[in-house]
């Protein structure tokens, strides 16, 4: 499952995961990489089962996300 | 008892390792090489640096049969794979990934993932590695004189698309499986050329474990394709020509939407045609992996 907001609502939940996840921050710099929509203005981040977010959810990636190969 | 009995009965069976030259021993020239195994007798580092939760690592290396050190995995039942170290010996060419969401996976629900009982690194769809956060760091070949060695487990529901081998653009070096309504099909592509399997009616089964290798020359673009040795496509023209390097930077990927379920076990990019010896190789990996 993944959160979808705009790039600093998934960048605030990638930095709360990692902040409280205790990495190494040299093997493991941060909780998970955020998708960017083809439109370039919604985000997406994968959720942790540990870190409920008040974010919507996403089950899976449809194909208007991402541009036609 | 019968000495010679005596000795085979110590000696236990054959398991491709300490009794078998490492592959990289018999064929030189690799550029990068990614194991589960050990692949050369020069090698002295580990095979893999794995991690339960990001906070602790774990370098993982070879037994006295050259095979992974499973039992030096930590007793967590998920591992994830941070660092698949090029045994060729280039640090920087080591396959990375510092995301713990994006890690693939080597232990799962208590067990090491294998195929065919061989270990292997789970790719489940979202998972990658790639040489650093920097394509500074990628392979990038001149020479058109490669031989590549693919030994992956491909998943076959119909729709999964799965990348390997991926340049800094995918010009430059792709591996693309795509399980399509008209059939499974590879599109592989090198320096600016792509060529096209599978459209012709030829399938790519992208069901069982597979040993791919594919050789090129230099001249006409040529390139030769072999699945577990059998149906050898060669002398393919490319659909689409073009001139750059060839590169390497990310092992795999997972690109769009496409559900990725590759489970891979060894990639060797070499600066050399090994076409004349294609059987040969095929014959020695896959007494190793029994893929076939």
């Amino acid at each position: 499952m993944y959160y979808i907001g705009t790039k600093a609502e998934c960048q605030a939940y990638n930095n709360e995961v990692t902040q409280g996840s205790n990495y190494d921050m040299v093997n493991c710099l941060r909780w998970a990489d955020i998708v960017e929509h083809k439109d370039g203005v919604l985000f997406a981040i994968k959720a942790h089962p540990d870190f409920p977010s008040e974010l919507t959810q996403l089950e899976q990636f449809t194909e208007d996300w991402f541009d036609a190969e | 008892m019968n000495p010679l009995l005596y000795y085979l009965l110590m000696k236990g069976p054959s398991s491709g390792g300490a009794s078998v030259p490492p592959l990289l021993d018999t064929y030189s020239g690799a550029l990068v090489a990614y194991s589960l195994r050990k692949l050369s007798s020069d090698y002295t580092g580990n095979a893999i640096k794995v991690t339960p939760d990001g906070s602790t690592f774990t370098d993982i290396g070879f037994d006295s049969n050259g095979e992974l050190d499973t039992a030096s995995l930590p007793s967590d039942d998920n591992l994830y794979v941070s660092t698949w170290y090029n045994q060729e010996g280039t640090a920087i060419h080591d396959m990375t990934q510092t995301s713990l969401a994006t890690m693939p996976i080597i232990k799962s629900g208590g067990s090491v993932v294998t195929v065919k009982g061989k270990p292997s690194v789970d790719f489940a769809t979202g998972r990658s590695m790639r040489m650093g956060n920097t394509t500074a760091n990628k392979v990038s070949v001149v020479n058109k004189n490669l031989t590549q060695l693919l030994v992956t487990n491909i998943g076959d529901a119909e729709g999964d698309v799965e990348y390997f081998c991926i340049g800094t653009a995918s010009s430059k070096g792709q591996w693309r499986f795509s399980n399509l309504a008209i059939g499974q099909v590879l599109q592989f592509k090198s320096g600016g050329q792509t060529w096209d399997f599978g459209y012709g009616g030829f399938n790519v089964d992208l069901m069982d474990p597979n040993i791919f290798i594919v050789t090129q020359g230099d001249t006409g673009g040529y390139i030769n394709f072999y699945q577990n040795a059998e149906n050898p496509v060669t002398d393919l023209v490319p659909t689409v020509s073009g001139t750059s390097t060839h590169e390497l930077w990310t092992l795999t990927n997972t690109v769009s939407v496409h559900t990725t379920r590759s489970k891979t076990s060894e990639y060797i990019l070499w600066d050399g045609d090994y076409d004349s010896s294609v059987s040969d190789i095929n014959t020695a990996v896959n007494n190793y992996y029994g893929t076939y």
